[in-house]
Parts: C-alpha cells; sequence; structure tokens
C-alpha cells in the first residue's frame, strides 16, 4: 500500500460509512418493533409489497431485454457522428427528474400526446392508455434501457479484437459468436445490472403516483412516504422501511449467486474503431429506439420552447437555481470521489491482508453500498430526524444534503472508478516503488492520464443527478432551491409554460454538461467504466 | 462571478443567522414562501427592522412524529389547516390572539388564525364539455375522466376525502366505487395533476375554484371553467399558528397582524390566486367572484379522529 495515511483514511470512511449502515438497520428494527401491530397482517401492506417486487421486476426485465437486443446495433453507429450524439443524448433519460420523464412520455403516448394527434389527423381511433401497470413499467423501460445498454457496451469493449477476428477464421455463426464469445462477457454484468435497475425500480415514487392510475398501484416507498408524512406513524414507517431493507438484501443476494465471480480479463489496449458495416436491422432498431428515447425527449424540448424560456433564462431565479445546483454538484462529487477513492484503495488494502481478508472486503462493500439498501426517502429522514435542530444553519446543512446526495451516488462511482483503478495499481505500482515516483508526481504522471475519464464521467453523474434531484432538497430553506425545485414551483405559481420551459433547459444544460465533460476528461481510448 | 456570489451568500446567511437577534424563524410551504410571502416578508422587514427566515415545512411535519420534540423557532403561515390535523403537531402550539377579527367571525380554533382560503373544487375544459355538470351525481353520468391528486401525500386530494365525507357520510366509500373507473390518475401533488390536465389528459381535474381566473386574466384562455356545485365548493384555509417554544411571541404575532393588514390581503388573489380572509377596500375582478357558497369544512377533531379510518375507506373502494 501507499502510505499508512491512505490506509488510515480508508479505515476512517468505511468506518464512518459501515457505523452509519448499521445504526439504521438497529434503529429501524428497533422503532418497527415497538408498536404492537404488524403492519403486514394488512391485506393491502401484503398487496403494495407483492405489486412493488413485480414491477420491478418487469420493469427490469424489460430494459435488460431491449438494451441486449439495441447494444450490437449502437455499437455498430457508435462511432460515427451521429452516433455520438445519439448516445450522449440516450444516456439522458437516466439523469432527468421523474416528472420530466414522465410528462415526455405523456407528451409521446398520452392522451393529448403526439401520437394521439398523429391519429386524429389520420382519422383513427387512440387506444393507448398508458395509466396503470404497463404505463410504470414502459417509464422504467425509459430510463433504465439506456442505462443497461451502456453497461453491456461497456463489457463488450472489453473483448480483445483478436476474438472476433479468431471467430471469424474458424467460422462460427453469429449465433456461435454469441454464445461462446460475447455471452460470457455479458453474463456477469447481466446479473449485476438486472439487481441495481430492480433497486431503482424498487424505489419509484413519483413515476407510480402519476402514471399509476389508481391506488392499486402502490409501491412500498409510497407506503413509507404516507407513513412518515401523513400518518405521523413512525413504528409502521419503520416496518416497512425494513421490509424494504430485506427484500433488496434477498434479491441482491440471489442476483449475486448467479453473477459469480467477475472475468478477470485485461481490457484492450486501444479501442477498435468500428468498421463494421451498418445493417438494415441497425437501422430499423436505432430508428425504432429513437421514436421510443428521442422522441419524447425532443417533445419536452419542444414543449419548452415557448415565450417564457427567454425571459426565464435571463432571470435571476433561474441563473441562481442553475449555480445552486451547480456547486450542489460539484461539491457532491469532490466528496464522492473523496469517499470513493478511499474506498477502493481500502479495498486493495485488503487483498494484502493475511487474516480477515473477507470480513473486511465485506465491510468495506458495505460501506459503499448504504444508499443501495435504503432507498432516499429513509436516508432522508433519518438524517434529517438526525439534524433537525441545526436546520437553520444554512452551511451545515448544505454539508448534510452534500453528505446525503455523495452516498446515493457512492455505489454508482465507486463502480466507476474501481476496474481502472485496481488496473492501475496492479500494473504501476512496483515499476514506481522501484523508480521512487510518488506523490503528486506520481498521481500526474502515471495515474491521471488513465484515471481522468471514469473522473470525469463520475463528475458528471453527481452534476446531472444535482440539478434533477428532488428530495434531498426538499428539506432545505426554500430559499435555495435547485433547477427541479425551480419547476416544481413554477408549476404550484400555475406557470405551466414556465415550468416546461425549465424541463427544457434542464435538458439542454444536462446535455451540455455531458457533452462538455467528455471532451474536458478525455483519457487516451482505454475506458474501463465498469458501472 | 455568480459561482463566487452564491458561495458568498451560503457563508454569509451561516453568519447573519447565528448573529441575528431580532429574528423570525418561520415554517412554510415554497409556494407562500415566494409568492404573497416574499411580498410580506420584504416589507416587513423594512417596517420592523427585524429578519424573517422561512423554512420548509415539510422537514417540521416529519419531526411532529417524533415524540417530545421542541421546534425551534416561532411559528408557522400560510400552511393549509388540513395539514396540521395530527395530535402531535397540534400540541407545539400556543393561542394566537389577535384583535382584527374581522371577516372570520366563524372560525372557532383558537390555535390558529385563517390568512386566507381556498375553495376546491374541479376545473373543465368547456372545449371538451357541453353538457353543465352541477353535482356529485352529475360528475358521475357524465362518464368523464378526472384527474385528483392522492389524499395521502397531497392537500386538495385529501379535501376531496374530506368533502366527499361531508357529503355522503356513510355512503362516501359506495360514491368513490362509483367513481373509481373514471379516475385516470392520482399524482402526488397539484402541481403534477395540473399539468396533466394542461397537456390534455382528461376534461376534468381536481383543484381550485380560482384556476380559471388565473387562466382568463393572464393566459387570456377562456375555456377553463370551474364546476358550479349546488352543494357547495369545499373551503381550504391557510393558517398562521405560533409554536409554545417561540422566542420571540411579540414579533410574530405582529407579523400575523402585518399579514391580515389591508396591505398583504390585497396581494393574496394575485399572489397566490386565492381569497383574502377579511374584506378589502379594492374590489377584486369579477373573474374571482366565487361561483357558488362556501360550504364549511368538517370540524377539525372529527377530521383528526377519523384520518385514517376514512384514508383506508377510501383505499379499499378503488383497490377492490
Amino acid at each position: 500500500m501507499r502510505t499508512n495515511k491512505s490506509f488510515i483514511f480508508a479505515l476512517s470512511t468505511t468506518i464512518l460509512l459501515d457505523l452509519l449502515c448499521i445504526s439504521l438497520i438497529v434503529i429501524l428494527s428497533a422503532v418497527a418493533f415497538q408498536s404492537s401491530t404488524w403492519v403486514f397482517s394488512d391485506q393491502y401492506a401484503i398487496k403494495v409489497l407483492k405489486f412493488t417486487i413485480l414491477q420491478a421486476f418487469f420493469g427490469s426485465a424489460l430494459s435488460i431485454f431491449f438494451a441486449l437486443v439495441s447494444v450490437f446495433s449502437v455499437r455498430r453507429i457508435q462511432n460515427t457522428n451521429f452516433g455520438k450524439i445519439f448516445t450522449t443524448i440516450l444516456n439522458l433519460p437516466f439523469f432527468i427528474p421523474s416528472i420530466v420523464g414522465c410528462l415526455s412520455l405523456i407528451l409521446l403516448l398520452g392522451q393529448g400526446g403526439f401520437f394521439a394527434h398523429l391519429c386524429h389527423i389520420l382519422g383513427l381511433p387512440y387506444q393507448i392508455v398508458i395509466y396503470g401497470v404497463g404505463g410504470i413499467i414502459l417509464c422504467h423501460v425509459f430510463y433504465y434501457t439506456p442505462f443497461a445498454l451502456r453497461i453491456f457496451n461497456k463489457s463488450l469493449d472489453m473483448i480483445q479484437p483478436e476474438y472476433g477476428r479468431l471467430s471469424q477464421q474458424i467460422g462460427l455463426s453469429r449465433f456461435d459468436q454469441f454464445r461462446y464469445v460475447e455471452w460470457p462477457f455479458l453474463k456477469n454484468d447481466l446479473f449485476s445490472t438486472f439487481g441495481i435497475i430492480f433497486m431503482y425500480c424498487l424505489r419509484s415514487f413519483t413515476t407510480v403516483l402519476i402514471l399509476g392510475g389508481t391506488p392499486k398501484t402502490t409501491t412500498l416507498e409510497v407506503s413509507i412516504f404516507q407513513a412518515i408524512n401523513f400518518d405521523g406513524d413512525l413504528e409502521m414507517a419503520a416496518q416497512l422501511a425494513l421490509a424494504q431493507f430485506l427484500t433488496t438484501i434477498s434479491f441482491l443476494g440471489f442476483f449475486r449467486i448467479f453473477s459469480g465471480e467477475r472475468q478477470k480479463t485485461k481490457p484492450p489496449l486501444q479501442k477498435k474503431a468500428a468498421l463494421a458495416k451498418i445493417k438494415f436491422i441497425d437501422k430499423f432498431l436505432i430508428l425504432s429506439s429513437g421514436i421510443f428515447f428521442l422522441l419524447p425527449l425532443i417533445l419536452v424540448v419542444m414543449d419548452g420552447m415557448n415565450k417564457k424560456i427567454l425571459p426565464l433564462l435571463v432571470s435571476v431565479e433561474f441563473k441562481n437555481a442553475f449555480f445552486f445546483s451547480l456547486i450542489l454538484g460539484i461539491s457532491t462529487a469532490a466528496l464522492t470521489l473523496m469517499l470513493a477513492f478511499s474506498l477502493v484503495y481500502g479495498s486493495l488494502f485488503s487483498e494484502k491482508l493475511k487474516k480477515f481478508k473477507k470480513t473486511f472486503a465485506f465491510f468495506i462493500e458495505l460501506a459503499g453500498n448504504t444508499s443501495i439498501l435504503f432507498s432516499s426517502t429513509v436516508l432522508g429522514a433519518a438524517i434529517y430526524f438526525l439534524f433537525f435542530n441545526k436546520v437553520r444553519e444554512t452551511l451545515f446543512m448544505f454539508g448534510i444534503i452534500i453528505f446525503l446526495n455523495s452516498i446515493m451516488f457512492l455505489p454508482s462511482v465507486v463502480r466507476i472508478i474501481k476496474t481502472p483503478v485496481q488496473a492501475q495499481y496492479s500494473k504501476y505500482e512496483r515499476l514506481c516503488m522501484l523508480l521512487n515516483i510518488r506523490g503528486f508526481e506520481k498521481w500526474r504522471k502515471i495515474d491521471w492520464p488513465v484515471l481522468k475519464e471514469p473522473i470525469g464521467y463520475s463528475i458528471l453523474t453527481c452534476i446531472i443527478f444535482s440539478l434533477g434531484d428532488a428530495k434531498t432538497i426538499l428539506f432545505f430553506n426554500p430559499a435555495f432551491e435547485n433547477l427541479t425545485s425551480l419547476l416544481y414551483r413554477k408549476m404550484s405559481l400555475h406557470e405551466f409554460d414556465s415550468a416546461a420551459s425549465v424541463g427544457t433547459l434542464l435538458l439542454f444544460i444536462s446535455f451540455l454538461i455531458a457533452a462538455g465533460l467528455k471532451k474536458l476528461f478525455r483519457g487516451n481510448g482505454i475506458d474501463y467504466d465498469q458501472s | 462571478m455568480n459561482i463566487l456570489r452564491m458561495i458568498c451568500l451560503l457563508v454569509l446567511s451561516h453568519g447573519s443567522l447565528t448573529a441575528f437577534g431580532n429574528e423570525l424563524v418561520v415554517y412554510t410551504t415554497s409556494s407562500f414562501a415566494s409568492g404573497v410571502g416574499k411580498f410580506a416578508k420584504d416589507n416587513f422587514e423594512k417596517k420592523y427592522n427585524c429578519k424573517v427566515d422561512y423554512q420548509s415545512f415539510s422537514g417540521l411535519e416529519q419531526m411532529a412524529s417524533r415524540k417530545g420534540y421542541k421546534p425551534k423557532g416561532d411559528g408557522i403561515v400560510g400552511v393549509s389547516y388540513e395539514l396540521l390535523v395530527k395530535n402531535d403537531l397540534m400540541s407545539l402550539f400556543v393561542p394566537l390572539e389577535i384583535e382584527k377579527r374581522e371577516g372570520f367571525s366563524g372560525w372557532e380554533d383558537k390555535r390558529f388564525i385563517p390568512i386566507f382560503y381556498a375553495l376546491l373544487g374541479f376545473v373543465y375544459d368547456s372545449n371538451k364539455i357541453s353538457k353543465p355538470i352541477e353535482s356529485f351525481e352529475d360528475l358521475l353520468k357524465s362518464h368523464q375522466k378526472i384527474i385528483v391528486t392522492d389524499p395521502r401525500t397531497s392537500n386538495p386530494g385529501f379535501g376531496l376525502l374530506l368533502w366527499i365525507k361531508r357529503i355522503y357520510g356513510e355512503r362516501a366509500k359506495d360514491y368513490w366505487k362509483r367513481l373509481s373507473p373514471q379516475i385516470l390518475t392520482s399524482p402526488k401533488s397539484w402541481s403534477e395533476s395540473y399539468s396533466l390536465f394542461m397537456k390534455g389528459e382528461a376534461p376534468i381535474v381536481l383543484g381550485f375554484n380560482t384556476s380559471p381566473a388565473y387562466h382568463r386574466l393572464v393566459d387570456h384562455k377562456k375555456n377553463f371553467k370551474a364546476i358550479k356545485f349546488k352543494e357547495g365548493n369545499y373551503v381550504q384555509y391557510s393558517v398562521a399558528g405560533m409554536f409554545k417554544e417561540s422566542k420571540h411571541k411579540e414579533l410574530f404575532k405582529k407579523f400575523v397582524e402585518y399579514l391580515l393588514s389591508e396591505e398583504v390581503q390585497t396581494e393574496i388573489a394575485f399572489k397566490d390566486w386565492s381569497y383574502p380572509i377579511r374584506p378589502i377596500k379594492k374590489s377584486l375582478p369579477e373573474e374571482f367572484r366565487p361561483i357558488t357558497e362556501k360550504d364549511a369544512p368538517l370540524p377539525i377533531e372529527q377530521v383528526n379522529k377519523n384520518k385514517k379510518k376514512w384514508v383506508k375507506e377510501w383505499l379499499e373502494a378503488l383497490v377492490s
């Protein structure tokens, strides 16, 4: 390991986050068992639990299916100019606030939407009703297919180009090539990605309420919110949160068994420019995914391009909301990266241990995954309860919100940086020790050129999420608002046109930040991201 | 530069909050804080040489469920009365004695003072609905799709639950059952459901009777109208209340009195699209004239006692 300092840092981060996680479990159990009634003695609660799991299962299964179907086509076009823009935009649904996401689908498929108008012009009856289970699942597919697609694309990047040539030489059919060459690479990420998307779907809140139709389609997250905010029944909230935690952890265990050990492969040194010919099927898939994924975003942009957009753009409230989101995002990114690096270095250290190797590795993993185990409603409420009397100390609360957001993004950021850091370490650590390159010089010469791309992507994730975060900001002084709270406030004042414009600008800004950071942090072509 | 300014603001507001002695801490909603609340805050601060700091009410709501909780700060303003229907929350307040009580003589709860009110109602698009709807039974007969917010997460949604309870009493569950096929969806908040309505998803939406006034006066659209219910429209009061623990009771009282002054009450119609609680000199435009009588809300004790039961009833009606 490099120095004792980094070890102490890794250890304290692990202890801090583990303490948070374990005390949450203890507090939740203590509160939950205080009550004499058990929430799941009620039929409705069981229905809610079943529905939560079912919608999450179908939402994630379909997202994975569509991502698998289209990943090969996306790979064939990704090096064209159109492909680059297409893939950047494709990432956006994952980041935008749920309200904008839902509205964009409604603009496409709703009763007053694009297709309804089209049918009206053609004189056809419009029969699609997106409200109900179908709508919720569709919306999840809209959010998470691009996310899965991105991960699968990266997994396929790990295949050595020789494999492709070899399989052509021995005359493998396309299906066999998929079965023997690509599938082993995809398989590991398939289950872990399924797991992540499943977790996200399990917590859906706004989407479920907007597109759900009647309360038949309530999720655990809505019930937790109801128990805390409406009934003021903390015992029930704790029981529900515990149920959510147990569901999460059992499914995670289940996926872990399936995914097995990650294939240890050396990443290719040079990403090959795609030489493959673009086929008819690619055009068809790109067109249909364009209709489903890009058209809603285009409709949101068109909806917001009204006469309110220019006054909004120059208004003080917009600027304040934008810069506040930006400060929040950058600070969150800094803290998240710090925590993520210390955890990753900690896990490198744990591999060298002779005793307690597995225990230490488990605690590091637990520390990185607190937010996967608890939803933001639970985490937010818990942290808010702890620090409520400090709520007026703006700077302190700002720190708390950054900490909360960091915990939220930590699992993704750890995933992004883990593989490249590990690769760098195994490749150069000995050499650097021999040549006595260390400290800042080592960072600048050896690590930065390779790590800057994953770091850039981590910063991007944090900033764009901070623009669209609607939950943690809720507890803050109303004078401070990010773009999403501005959007909600505009709606609450009847200014729906301005709200639509905020949505449009949010998309534009996210796109510009994504494109800008991609350029700024462009690495040497090696992309280790394994999400 | 803007970023620097924002950082300075954060640091300064941190310093000023801890240094300022003559300061009110008031919990409210973000729409009040940026609407008429902003107007009131700015003028009150100048007039009394003090500071008013608005904090988010959502946080307070969560905290109140914790036993033995004592809030820091002075009180709440502009919060809907129905949101306060929680034993834990109501016990935080001390009666507010205000002398000028004209305009709300019927108000009995001494803990809170109403600041303004809104009439809950259904807004419809007259381009899509030609046959007049005049009662809750007509609403059923129309077979039109409606968007209503979820009573567990939104204030108007909860208001509708009480409204239907008031009209139908024991038969409320049956009415919800009959209405169920017409409910397109139940979003989390008014903002979301009204947004869907504006996008043309359904011809009728649960909202407030004053929304058509906004569409006429600001958007210049005449097709949005409110249903004239012969049962009357349910009133939702937004109130002010003072914490037992407040350290600036006199100043907070002055602030509430200022909210009731002619100056602030005149602004309420256009900044919050609600009705002032007391008569004002300036006459409001024709569009603001209430189209129906006020239907008095259910007694708060009754609501408090039965709230969970009624929500369960609503759930059973819609889920079965």
